[in-house]
Parts: C-alpha cells; sequence; structure tokens
C-alpha cells in the first residue's frame, strides 16, 4: 500500500492516526515532531515565531500555541502524554546579522525544549541551529525523520 | 549516639523542608500564572458573547422581523421586493460573520491549509465586488475598482484571497460614511499580488493600531460593540501570514484608512520556508535519519 504524503506548510498542525509521509522545509522555523510510539501515531507543527503576544489570532503560526495544539490534538486522539517522546527540527539562524535578542532560530530553539520540559515530553533527537535551511520528512507511524540541508548554489 | 545524629537528621530535614519550600514557591508561580490565563479566558468569552448578540443575533433578529412583514398580505409587491433585498443583504452579513468564526477556529487549530492553484484573480476579486456592491450602494457609499494584474492567473488560494478581500472591503464599508468611496485597487499578479482597500472613514486613532488586530476588540472597548468589530481583521492578518504575505495599514484620524495585503506567488512561499534569500534554486544534501 502506498504511504500517504502530506506538505505541511507554515503556521500548521497534522495529526493522523494513519501512516503518513509528511514534508516541510524550514529555515528559522522550528518542527516539533510528537510520537507516542505504543499507538504508533504521531503529529508534527511547523512555528515561526515563540511566543504569541495577544496580537491577532492565537494560531500555531507562535510556538507556544503551536506545540499546545499539536499536544493536544494528539491527546484528543487516544495518545497519552507519559509516553510521547519529541524530535526538533530548524530553529537555523538564517539571516547573519540577526543574533542575540533578535536570534528567531535560537527562540524558537529554545521555547520547545522549555514547553516539552515542562509537559515532561523527553527528545529523544534533534537537529536544530546552524545557518541552513532544512527539508524534514517525517513517518507518522514510525517517528522517522529523513532531514537534507539545504546547500544553497550562486 | 543519638545526640549525634541530631545535627545530621536536622541537616536532612532542613534540605527537605527547603525542597518543599521551592516546590510550593513554583506551584504558586504556576498557580498565578493560571489565574492570568484563566482571566484572559474568562475575558475574551465575555467578548465573544458580546459579539455573537450582536453579530448573530441582531441580524436574526432582523431577518425574521422582515420576513414576518414579507409575509403580510396587505405589503405591497414593490414593498416586499425591497423587504427582501434587505434580507438577504442582513444573511450576506451573517453568513461572512459565520465563516469568519469558522476560519478563525480552523487558523486557531492549525488546519487552514492553503489549497495552492493557479488563481483567476480577476474572477474573484468581481465576485467580491458584486457580492458587496449591493450594501454599499444602500448606505449611499461608492465602490471603486482598479485592476491592474501583470498576470491573469496567480499561483495561491483562491478561497484565502476571496476571505482577505472580502473582509477588507466589508470593514471599508462598515466604516464609510455617506457620501463617501471605498476604493479597491488589486495589481501586481507576476512575483506577488497587492490587494489595497482603502476607505473615506473616521480612520484608526494610532493608540488603537495594535488592537484592531485582536479578536472582539471594538475600538471603543466592549461596551460599544459595533457591526463588523470582530474577527474580520485578525482572520485577515492570519490568513495573510499563513500565504507568507505582510499586511499594513495606514491611517490618520479623520482622514480615512488604507489597508494593503502584499501576497507572494507560491514557488516564492517555499523559498521563503528555506530561507533562501539569494539562491531561487534550492538544493539539498543527502538525507540523514533521526
Amino acid at each position: 500500500m502506498t504511504v500517504r504524503t502530506h506538505y505541511l506548510f507554515p503556521c500548521m498542525v497534522f495529526t493522523h492516526r494513519q501512516e503518513h509521509l509528511v514534508t516541510t522545509v524550514l529555515g528559522s522555523c522550528v518542527a516539533v515532531c510528537l510520537q507516542d510510539s505504543a499507538m504508533g501515531m504521531g503529529g508534527i507543527n511547523h512555528y515561526m515565531l515563540a511566543l504569541w503576544n495577544g496580537d491577532g489570532l492565537p494560531t500555531p503560526k507562535y510556538g507556544n500555541i503551536a506545540i499546545e495544539t499539536l499536544v493536544r490534538s494528539m491527546l484528543d486522539q487516544g495518545c497519552t502524554q507519559n509516553r510521547m517522546s519529541a524530535k526538533i527540527f530548524g530553529g537555523a539562524n538564517v539571516i547573519q546579522a540577526c543574533r542575540g535578542h533578535f536570534n528567531v532560530g535560537g527562540r524558537n530553539i529554545d521555547i520547545a525544549r522549555e514547553l516539552l520540559g515542562q509537559k515532561g515530553i523527553p527528545i529523544t533527537a534533534e537537529d536544530v541551529g546552524g545557518d541552513f535551511g532544512r527539508r524534514i520528512i517525517y513517518n507518522t507511524n514510525t517517528g522517522l525523520v529523513l532531514v537534507s540541508r539545504l546547500k544553497p548554489i550562486s | 549516639m543519638n545526640t549525634a545524629r541530631t545535627p545530621i537528621r536536622l541537616k536532612g530535614s532542613q534540605d527537605r523542608l527547603q525542597k518543599a519550600l521551592k516546590a510550593v514557591d513554583a506551584m504558586h508561580h504556576q498557580l498565578i500564572e493560571l489565574n492570568e490565563k484563566l482571566l484572559c479566558a474568562e475575558a475574551l468569552k465575555t467578548r465573544f458573547l458580546a459579539l455573537m448578540r450582536n453579530e448573530i443575533n441582531n441580524p436574526l433578529n432582523d431577518i425574521m422581523g422582515l420576513a414576518d412583514r414579507i409575509m403580510d398580505p396587505l405589503v405591497p409587491t414593490e414593498k416586499a421586493r425591497h423587504l427582501a433585498t434587505l434580507v438577504k443583504d442582513e444573511a450576506f452579513q451573517l453568513d461572512c460573520q459565520i465563516r469568519n468564526v469558522f476560519c478563525a477556529a480552523e487558523l486557531e487549530a492549525g488546519e487552514a491549509a492553503a489549497c495552492l492553484a493557479r488563481v483567476d484573480v480577476e474572477s474573484v476579486v468581481r465576485d467580491v465586488m458584486d457580492s458587496f456592491r449591493p450594501s454599499a450602494e444602500a448606505k449611499g457609499l461608492e465602490v471603486t475598482l482598479h485592476l491592474d494584474l501583470g498576470n491573469p492567473s496567480f499561483l495561491s488560494d483562491g478561497e484565502m484571497l476571496h476571505h482577505i478581500l472580502a473582509n477588507l472591503v466589508a470593514n471599508a464599508i462598515q466604516f464609510s460614511d455617506p457620501p463617501g468611496t471605498v476604493v479597491v485597487r488589486v495589481t501586481g499578479g507576476v512575483d506577488r499580488l497587492f490587494l489595497e482597500v482603502a476607505d473615506q472613514g473616521p480612520g484608526i486613532p494610532e493608540s488603537n493600531l495594535k488592537e484592531i488586530f485582536e479578536p472582539f476588540h471594538p475600538h471603543g472597548g466592549i461596551y460599544k460593540v459595533q457591526r463588523g468589530q470582530g474577527l474580520g481583521l485578525p482572520v485577515v492578518k492570519a490568513l495573510v501570514d499563513l500565504l507568507y504575505g505582510e499586511l499594513k495599514v495606514e491611517t490618520e484620524p479623520g482622514q480615512g484608512s488604507r489597508f494593503l495585503a502584499s501576497l507572494p506567488s507560491a514557488p516564492a512561499v517555499d523559498e521563503m520556508g528555506a530561507a533562501a534569500t539569494d539562491d531561487n534554486i534550492l538544493i539539498f544534501d543527502e538525507p540523514q535519519a533521526f
């Protein structure tokens, strides 16, 4: 049987009981892949900024909303929080001039670590930071993630 | 022997006590945080209910009242036709609000996926204009369209484009007083599409510029809820974000407002997602498994 595919856009969350190969492309954005191995199902988000500051709708554009939404969506589908594990990807520092407080990628990584830590969800693998984009392909059934790093050519 | 052990036991108890105090302190902070969140949720619920009463209940009451009058056999045909137009107008407003509620729910759940296709922009724009023209004319407003597209079709999500423009036009009509003009300008269409809606309404004070993008935040506070001041702009902003675009507002009290949505075409969206700032071709190295 052919595995279904899905392209995940920024600000989106995807969870499914059936096996899917989810592709997304990350720059300074971060994707959290969440797995409940006992259920054999997983979900993924793709957020652009760390925290929702009350401006506009509380959408998964923001890490704190995206992580909360992903966990809730998994729980709604019968997963158990203490069986969940996470893998995080992205958070590149794509604009060299943006360091310190303006390092969007770094802040995106920090919020994932902090919120997952608060929820007691262990991070079992990660490929974060650097100054290159990434394309990831996530298997929602096995939890396997294939990461390709972006090589810009002139 | 007991006296020798006492200090150790006391020290152990002190350590445990300090740990317990720290835990209580952390819990106290969590409770304060939770309480703040609950207060925010409560305020949001209150604003939501006020909006529902205003945006859903009032038009429904109007529709029922108008329908009663139409059903009266003594009402002349011409008058009944006019009343039916009003019913349609009210139902249209209601439909817009309900669409916004569902759209906001989808956006917040991260489920509002963009369906990318070649969009006939002119047809989308004309459809929006045709939908809103009757209510604008009924209010004594003129709506003008300037269409200058470099390409007849644009790779994007047609429904989202429609929703963005419809909300901007609805707001412009809402906040304009007769005899005013609402100007809709749609340009670009090659790499980027520019949707611009300008009105001659009261404008927005600078202090309220941030609030207008917050859900259920009318300009004058929650007790002055007016129609159209609910989810329109927050939904527009979230949709523009989803399409990797930018939304700008230029306004001056007494001089009207101008909203400009600038949207990239869909292939550029992927490139921006990969942060390819100067390269058009993206090459990925061999994948690694995690």
